[in-house]
């Protein structure tokens, strides 16, 4: 485990080694400017992903953390599961990692229910027109649920996302790419030396090392990203020792997050299934939106106006409007029971939601917290 | 420091000063090993190395400190293990199962309100949230749904879902365990109590959880395990058998644990490759299987709760039947029914405390009324009683400004609506101020209203002081006359109407404005008297009104009660009896009748025409073949029976038998009577109706049923007899005879030959009872040619009666034969009478010419006088017309037309009596009471689905059912074959892992 003792600790005895001792003399305003500096330096360090696959030795964070990387790394890692998971997983690799399985577990769930959808239309009576047509309303509201329950369970992960990002500075979606040795491959003939994870993962484990500046030369720039989390948090401690008081904090938010983006899934899909299934969408009809989209947005000779135009029909008319409206007929529903169900979903969606977003910025500050200080400075105690 | 460094002890070489026997620092675990007291500890190595004594060459002994520690080292050490295995049984696992979701609902509550947990914590959330999640998705589409299957089966397809989810690795497990003796989920409780898959991490290999397991995975304590086995790792052992790792290899514990972590690996993989096409799967399988007793299930609860519901009403029915209490209040507490504090207090605020209403309020009392009870039937009468319970009183008119305002707008008004209807040249004929009409101006109504006030005994100036300066007055009745009288003469004044003589008002020119004035004169009386109207009241009483809604509430409220029971039993309404039918038995009369793929194919997708083929084609098979003939009949009628005796035993008990009443009778007479004596005979006499109207009702319904059903028996019966039947009737008919030149054209028969005769009539009988149950569908042909037609009509008439007579006929003998049930053969041969007697409607054209239909059941009464040949049979057939006209005949003549047809057949039987006297008294009366063209119902009520409809949809569900079947059970299939053949290649040496075994007792190590 890296610490910041360890580094600054290996760079004082570099400074001494080599005879200059400048970095440790120098002014603090200038280590600070100096940290300013590199740290705008870092920041602009914008890697593509193939970097990060193929000429890293050591974990490294992705830097700039963006949607299109982010993307990419998911396609990438999807890809992965037939690709590269399964063959290996089948020939039962020694070195097959429980990252892989993880991954691997993910497999039924993007299948389950695209087939549980495909069986239940097989089973209708398509000779019939009447039923095939109310199949068919029933099977477009299923595929609907499906959609809508993972558009809830990404808002439900991104509202916790956002509030702990906000009002901590962690990102939980923070990347980083995991440098597994090459020796491995010897066993199989499939590459596998990156592994995309992300650093906040693991409450037990998680990558804390990774958060520290190590082209840092002072405590100041090596613990640069704990001084901001710490301005989050709400500790105005020593810069030496910051990252100590941090560390407990980060893992408290990583597990009180974590539940509530589990805790308001299950709230976020419920509400979404039951969306899905409200006559608002009965409307709409699928062959229009396709039409719409493949003729209106992507068909041959139509201005660039009208493409404009259709775009915001199919969002507007075929998406939000619907969705507007399937919100108030779930809340209103069409009998007791359903109206009873619809108010309750939605009462107590808001009710968790707003429940996770208060404890969140409560319980994770600084300020409830116990701050254990040693009284020693960690980089004297090194050089005894 | 250099003191420091020489203080940690370190192993040195050194040689053996003193060879001893081998003693054993793991005693108290190793009992089987020698002891030796007597020798100084000399370093954990030396058991090993006395055991092979070729390479004791040296000995590692702790170094000696410089200087003696001052106290023992008690620093860190490894804490001892407490991981062991799970080995459960199914019902303990389900018990941890459940134990565990408690658990994880602690975990959530820490680490979402406190923030403390670790991964595996916060993990088992996610299970939970899935669970969680999936309960409220479940339970939202459980509540959008309409009835209690659909609700079910959201949860049953939940349950089945995370059934197969948890069942399918323990299904895959279980041949990789059998094989390889892995099992791939085998469970393990690590030292801090968490619950963990052996397997789960390839990289992190638990041996010691192996070390005091018996053969059988159980985890024992040391001691216990040291009374059985004499090692350790015994199951190990068994599985690097089971594994084929080789026995006599160094370190084959962990050779083992490599090769199990492989297959684990492995079954891993496979499990989550299939397990997305599995868990659908097996999910719709165990939801499809379970779809059957959970409709069973709520089929059965349901009605036996309403029957038992109705049960208990109808003994309270019972007990106020006897009592012959006609109080609405009484009936009302004795049945339990209060009217619901919404509707009082809707009703209340209908009635003023004086209970004088309005005309608008009394008219909003009987809306209510009205729409409260709307579609009961007896609304009407309802609001008759109501005005009867009410007095109107006299109009209460004032002389103010509005009536000075009505009186200006009714003499305008007046003239120009009768302007409207003139022509124009009626119009030109009448002078000029009257065209331009605006009505009496201000000064002249006063004018009347002083007029008419003087009438009551005013003063001059009172009467003119209260007429112009608008002091509200009362008038009186004889004001209100006069007041009309006087407007009428001062509208028409302006004319110079009144005093024409009477001569003059007949001249040509005078004779427009005389009619004029007259009709003038009706419409300004009219619309006053409409206005006078408006300003009369009702007093109710409000006792007698709370009666009325009372009553109407109580009757709506038993009408529901029967209603819920009907909804389980003959309401075609998801999960009720007859729903169940329709989706079951139709699937099982078409495999009896056994048809091919393609037929199915065929019968699904086609129109009904080509349907009709397909079915004609395999019934003129069947027919062919006695023995399948007499096993489908038999199959159909076991079919048939369970279908229709259901729906017929909650009919009973809405109706009754010949002998007892039913429910729903009982409630009518109790109704009825209490409208009697509270209401008056019109609200007795339309609730009646409306009774009898849902007695009908019921009935047709039952009706329906049993033929639907019969239907496709029949149609059998005929197919086996039809070549014969085409003889007889052609024959019978003698259709051959009629001359050519004149008929022609109205019967395409004639032209033919006698085999294309007989074929084509053929073809025509069982298109008509494959497809037409509407006789009025296939009379239509001849109907066409009525006018003209002469000499033809007689054949047609009698071609189509005979075969009227074939198509609902009673059963032969040999069908009847195969179904050797009698009653339920009664029960067909009387449906079809009663088809065949209703087939010809009073509205038909033809009707006047079938005089014989008119009396359908003649011949067969006279027969059952005049011969001795199967009378019971007929007795049956006229016995089920007078009961299926029972409601159209009323008890009385109800009993009276048993009480005949009983006479006829018991009384006069072997006497030797004047036949002709019966003849002429009781057979005609009989025969005309059973007169079915003026009956309730006509066929098109009563007949059910016709025979290719009812195969049509059979087919189709059959079909898409197939399909699905096929679909599921070779994805099934599919992915079990690929497991098999994938778990039969597993824990091989492959690309991944290579086996170099270096072994114990083979010098050149050459490893496999």
């Amino acid at each position: 485990m890296v610490t910041v003792s360890t580094i600054q600790n290996n760079q004082a005895n570099y400074a001494v080694s080599s005879g200059s001792l400048s970095a440790l003399t120098n002014s603090s305003l200038e280590q600070s400017f100096k940290a300013q500096n590199n740290k705008q330096q870092r920041n602009a360090e914008n890697h593509s992903l193939s970097y990060y696959k193929n000429d890293i030795h050591k974990d490294e964070l992705v830097k700039k953390n963006t949607l299109a990387k982010r993307i990419g790394i998911n396609i990438e890692k999807t890809l992965d599961i037939p690709l590269i998971h399964f063959p290996r997983g089948l020939g039962g690799a020694p070195d097959y990692t429980f990252f892989e399985f993880l991954q691997t577990a993910k497999f039924p769930y993007y299948i389950g229910g695209p087939i549980l959808a495909a069986l239940f239309y097989a089973g209708v009576k398509k000779d019939n027109f009447r039923s095939a047509g109310a199949a068919q309303k029933v099977a477009k509201h299923m595929a609907l649920g499906v959609g809508l329950y993972y558009v809830g369970a990404a808002l439900a992960k991104s509202i916790i996302n956002n509030t702990v990002k906000a009002s901590r500075g962690v990102d939980l979606k923070q990347p980083y790419a995991k440098y597994i040795s090459k020796s491995s491959k010897k066993s199989g003939a499939f590459q596998k030396d990156v592994e995309f994870h992300t650093a906040f993962e693991s409450a037990d484990f998680t990558r804390t090392d990774l958060l520290y500046n190590e082209k840092g030369r002072t405590p100041e720039e090596i613990n640069e990203n704990y001084i901001e989390y710490g301005k989050k948090y709400g500790i105005k401690g020593d810069a030496n020792n910051i990252d100590s008081t941090i560390k407990p904090l980060i893992k408290k938010t990583i597990v009180m997050a974590r539940a509530w983006q589990y805790a308001l899934t299950a709230f976020f899909v419920t509400l979404g299934v039951g969306m899905a299934n409200q006559p608002a969408w009965d409307k709409s009809s699928a062959e229009g939106f396709k039409k719409t989209v493949t003729e209106g947005i992507f068909g041959k000779g139509v201005a660039p106006k009208d493409r404009l135009h259709n775009a915001k029909v199919v969002v507007y008319d075929y998406m939000l409007k619907p969705f507007a409206k399937s919100f108030t007929e779930f809340w209103k529903g069409h009998s007791k029971g359903s109206s009873i169900a619809g108010k309750s979903v939605i009462l107590a969606t808001a009710a968790a939601t707003l429940t996770a977003i208060t404890l969140l910025l409560t319980k994770t500050s600084a300020k409830g917290h116990k701050l254990e200080t040693t009284g020693n400075n960690n980089i004297k105690e090194g050089q005894k | 420091m250099g003191n420091l460094i020489q203080s940690i002890p370190v192993y040195r070489p050194q040689t053996q000063q003193t060879p001893a026997a081998g003693v054993n620092v793991s005693a108290q675990t190793a009992p089987q090993a020698t002891l030796n007291t007597n020798n100084a500890y000399k370093g954990p190595f030396q058991n090993i190395e006395n055991q092979f004594p070729q390479t004791q060459t040296y000995s590692y002994i702790p170094a000696k400190p410089l200087s003696d520690a001052h106290n023992t080292p008690k620093g860190v050490r490894p804490a001892p293990s407490k991981a062991h295995l799970v080995h459960e049984n199914f019902f303990q696992s389900i018990g941890s199962t459940i134990k565990s979701y408690g658990d994880y609902a602690k975990y959530f509550y820490n680490a979402a309100f406190k923030g403390e947990g670790k991964d595996y914590n916060v993990g088992k959330i996610n299970d939970l949230s899935i669970r969680a999640g999936s309960l409220g998705i479940a339970a939202v589409l459980a509540t959008s749904k309409m009835f209690p299957f659909a609700k079910g089966m959201e949860f049953v397809g939940l349950g089945t879902w995370f059934a197969s989810m948890a069942i399918w690795p323990h299904i895959l497990g279980a041949p990789i365990k059998a094989l390889y003796g892995v099992n791939i989920n085998k469970e393990y409780i690590d030292s801090e109590g968490r619950r963990k898959f052996v397997y789960e991490d390839n990289q992190y290999r638990p041996m010691d959880i192996y070390r005091y397991a018996d053969l059988n995975g159980k985890p024992l304590s040391p001691e216990e395990y040291y009374k059985k086995y004499d090692k350790e790792y015994v199951y190990l052992d068994k599985m690097g058998d089971k594994l084929g790792v080789p026995r006599n290899i160094k370190n084959r514990n962990e050779a083992t644990m490599n090769r199990a972590a492989q297959v684990a690996v492995q079954g891993k993989t496979l499990c989550m490759m299939t397990a997305g096409i599995m868990t659908p799967v097996v999910s719709s399988i165990a939801a499809d299987a379970l779809q059957t007793p959970l409709k069973n299930y709520l089929e059965k609860t349901r009605y036996n709760k309403a029957a038992n519901k109705l049960k208990a009403l109808e003994t309270q029915i019972d007990a106020l039947r006897n009592s012959n209490n006609t109080d609405v209040d009484a009936i009302m507490s004795a049945l339990k029914i209060k009217v619901t504090p919404k509707d009082q207090a809707a009703f209340d605020s209908l009635l003023t405390e004086s209970g004088v209403l309005s005309p608008e309020q009394f008219q909003k009392l009987q809306d209510f009324i009205d729409t409260k009870f709307f579609g009961s039937g007896y609304k009407n009468s309802l609001s008759a009683a109501m005005k009867r319970g009410a007095d109107m009183t006299e109009p209460k008119v004032f002389v103010n400004n509005e009536l000075k305002e009505t009186i200006k707008n009714i003499t305008s008004e007046s003239v120009k609506e009768l302007l409207d209807k003139l022509s124009a040249e009626a119009k030109a004929k009448l002078p000029e101020n009257l065209l331009n009409y605006k009505g009496l101006s201000e000064t002249q109504i006063n004018e009347i209203l002083a007029g008419v006030l003087q009438t009551e005994g005013m003063s001059v100036d009172q009467s003119r002081k209260i007429a112009f300066e608008n002091i509200t007055k009362p008038l009186g009745f004889n004001s209100r006359n006069g007041l009309m009288q006087a407007i009428t003469q001062k509208t028409l004044e302006p004319f110079a109407f009144s005093n024409l003589k009477d001569k003059d008002k007949k001249t040509p020119q005078r004779a427009p404005l005389h009619n004029f004035n007259r009709a003038l004169k009706d419409t300004i009386n009219a619309k006053l008297k409409a206005y006078f109207d408006t300003k009369r009241s009702f007093v109710v009483d409000k006792a007698e009104m709370q009666k009325i809604f009372n009553f109407a509430f109580t009757n709506n409220e038993l009408q529901n009660k029967l209603k819920e029971f009907e909804k389980t039993s003959i309401q075609n309404i998801s999960e009720s009896m007859t729903a169940v039918n329709w989706e079951r038995v139709p699937k099982k009369y078409l495999k009896t009748i056994g048809f091919s793929e393609g037929e199915m194919a065929l019968l699904a997708t086609q129109d009904a025409t080509s349907a009709s083929k397909v079915l004609s084609k395999k019934f003129s098979e069947i027919v062919q073949d006695s023995e399948k003939y007499q096993k489908v009949i038999k199959e159909m009628a076991e079919y048939a029976k369970t279908a229709i005796s259901k729906e017929e035993k909650a009919v009973i008990q809405l109706i009754g038998t010949p002998d007892t009443k039913g429910i729903l009778i009982k409630i009518k007479e109790l109704m009825e009577s209490v409208a009697d004596r509270n209401f008056g005979y019109e609200t007795k006499n339309e609730l009646a109706s409306h009774y009898r109207l849902r007695i009908n009702e019921i009935q047709r319904k039952l009706k329906n049923t049993i033929d639907s059903y019969v239907r496709p028996i029949k149609a059998l019966d005929l197919f086996k007899e039809i070549k014969n039947d085409v003889k007889h009737i052609l024959d019978y008919n003698s259709l051959g005879a009629v001359r050519k030149n004149a008929d022609s054209d109205l019967y395409p028969l004639v032209k033919m030959n006698r085999e294309q005769k007989l074929e084509s009539l053929e073809a025509y009988i069982k298109d008509i009872i494959l497809q037409k149950n509407d006789i009025n569908s296939w009379t239509t042909k001849m109907e066409t040619e009525l006018p003209g037609a002469r000499q033809g009509m007689k054949h047609s008439l009698e071609f189509v009666r005979s075969i009227a007579n074939k198509v609902f006929g009673p059963l032969s003998g040999d069908t009847a034969a195969a179904i050797n049930d009698a009653e339920f053969v009664k029960k067909c041969n009387v449906n079809n009478q009663i088809m065949r007697a209703t087939y010809l409607r009073i509205e038909n054209k033809l009707l006047s010419r079938y005089t014989t239909e008119k009396n359908g059941f003649y011949h067969m009464i006279r027969e059952l006088i005049t011969s001795d040949n199967n009378r019971e049979f007929k007795y049956d057939m006229i016995r089920g017309a007078i009961e299926e006209k029972r409601l159209d005949f009323g008890e009385s003549y109800y009993n009276r037309a048993k009480d005949l047809l009983n006479r006829i057949f018991y009384d006069y039987q072997g006497k030797n009596i004047d036949k002709s006297e019966i003849i002429k008294n009781e057979l005609n009366e009989l025969a005309g009471a059973l007169d079915f063209h003026y009956s309730n119902r006509n066929i098109a009520q009563i007949s059910g689905k016709n025979v290719t409809d009812f195969f049509i949809s059979a087919a189709q569900e059959t079909r898409a059912r197939n399909k699905w079947m096929r679909l599921v059970y070779g994805l099934l299939g599919g992915t079990l074959a690929v497991s098999a053949l994938t778990i039969a290649l597993m824990g091989k040496e492959n690309h991944f892992n290579k086996y170099n075994y270096e072994y114990i007792n083979t010098p050149e190590g050459a490893g496999k």
